[in-house]
């Protein structure tokens, strides 16, 4: 059975406004106070039957981010940053609610286009990790 | 001409078919004793690469080797690519080429039989537009113009040679490499120049450098606009700059592959934006969705 938050199904998933801001909510607090992750996921089961969500798609995706974010955390690189913020709209967290999250963006610049460096070096990074590590065209990914 | 995608049985083509061919050469793991393996991710960019190209621009074929033919059967990628499968040539060649040092030299092995005008791409890199009157109106395309740093791309005096070899006088060491990535040459009397010098350099040449990539990308490369320069014929390049925002047509995961085998959790991100981006595009290719649904669905 497919559900309509299993990414190979449908890519642009619509949830409620509240949906969303419970999203937020839960995050807000999860970020600051980790071990409220277990009963903010029953609330968000609910919130998931509400929106005729599978649940278990739903909870995987707030994993991730949380992954993810552990790994933004320990090593501060701008990368990972732009893949937390695309991993948050699986959470149902757009661009604009993002930034309502207490998630510092790396320091410097990280702008993701470098007109000026190339080096083909397969295995390192081609310049520099601001540079999504060397990947070419990340924004036609949407990062 | 219409072309049918076997894959697919998806009408999607209306210009003529272009002959590209990817590369999986795994003797440079194997006679490392690193045992050859891809990741989820470069696994799915190779198929997205192969199911573009088809959809967009033509026929592609895989060149591999026992080892690489073992390991595209373990998961279920042999009928991917519509040009077939050929696992012999990479298998049998026994150029003196040390495998180590020129780890890409399978891909100019495979560009040394196909018939011109061909694309030669690489596994890691997806081309997102139909090419074919772009590239009709030039000799030779790359994919980016290549700035000439010295720890990269050494001076004549620094690279390694074999004994008795020395660089014609006719080299110009002023013009620009071209990253070979994506190449499209339409000539056979440019590819067999290109390779002829590049074989020679690369034969019986087994001094190790210090760096890793120095003397293979003379040898693909820097040589590849060399030998272009040397026969007045431009290298044209689908990029003019690899980081440019307005690139609309190549996604190329170059250095990104490193992060990639190192984070599992970015990893599990990327495979999920690509699928969702531009799996949009092979929509209706049965074998995109069959493999998608049997390795990345959540359900």
């Amino acid at each position: 059975m497919q559900s309509k938050s299993d990414f190979t199904a449908d890519s642009n998933i619509k949830v409620s406004d509240t949906m969303q801001l419970f999203m937020v909510s839960l995050l807000k607090d999860v970020l600051v106070h980790p071990e409220n992750l277990n009963s903010g996921k029953k609330q968000l089961k609910a919130y998931c039957e509400n929106e005729y969500l599978t649940y278990r798609v739903v909870e995987h995706e707030l994993d991730l981010f949380l992954a993810l974010l552990a790994d933004y955390r320990s090593t501060n690189s701008p990368v990972l940053y732009y893949f937390l913020r695309l991993q948050a709209q699986s959470c149902f967290v757009g661009e604009h609610l993002f930034a309502f999250l207490p998630i510092e963006a790396p320091e410097g610049d990280y702008q993701l286009n470098c007109p000026e460096h190339s080096s083909y070096c397969p295995g390192t990074e081609a310049g520099s990790s601001v540079y999504l590590g060397g990947m070419v065209g990340g924004h036609l990914l949407g990062l | 001409m219409e072309d049918t995608c076997w894959v697919c049985n998806d009408i999607t083509m209306t210009q003529p078919s272009l002959a590209a061919f990817h590369v999986l050469w795994t003797k440079p793991s194997v006679v490392s004793a690193r045992p050859f393996g891809m990741t989820d991710s470069e696994i799915l960019t190779m198929i997205i690469s192969a199911l573009m190209w088809q959809k967009l621009n033509g026929t592609i074929k895989l060149y591999t080797d026992n080892t690489g033919y073992a390991f595209i059967e373990k998961h279920g990628l042999l009928h991917l690519w519509n040009g077939g499968v050929d696992a012999e040539l990479l298998e049998m060649n026994n150029y003196p080429i040390d495998p180590e040092i020129f780890w890409a030299a399978g891909k100019l092995m495979a560009l040394e039989v196909q018939y011109t005008p061909c694309v030669m791409l690489d596994t890691d890199l997806i081309i997102m537009r139909p090419l074919y009157e772009l590239l009709a109106q030039t000799a030779i395309t790359a994919l980016h113009p290549e700035k000439l740093e010295e720890d990269v791309y050494l001076s004549p005096a620094l690279l390694k040679q074999a004994a008795g070899f020395s660089f014609p006088s006719c080299y110009n060491w002023e013009v620009l490499p071209s990253n070979t990535a994506f190449l499209y040459i339409r000539d056979e009397s440019f590819r067999n120049y290109y390779l002829q010098e590049s074989k020679r350099f690369m034969f019986y040449n087994k001094e190790r450098p210090m760096e890793f990539v120095s003397q293979m990308v003379f040898a693909e490369q820097r040589l590849l606009s060399i030998c272009a320069h040397d026969c007045r014929l431009s290298v044209d390049h689908l990029l003019a700059d690899p980081f440019s925002s307005s690139n609309e047509t190549v996604i190329h995961l170059w250095g990104f592959k490193r992060l990639l085998r190192e984070n599992a959790n970015l990893e599990a991100v990327y495979c999920k934006q690509l699928i969702k981006t531009i799996g949009k595009e092979l929509a209706s290719n049965g074998f995109f969705q069959d493999y998608i649904q049997s390795h990345f669905s959540y359900e």
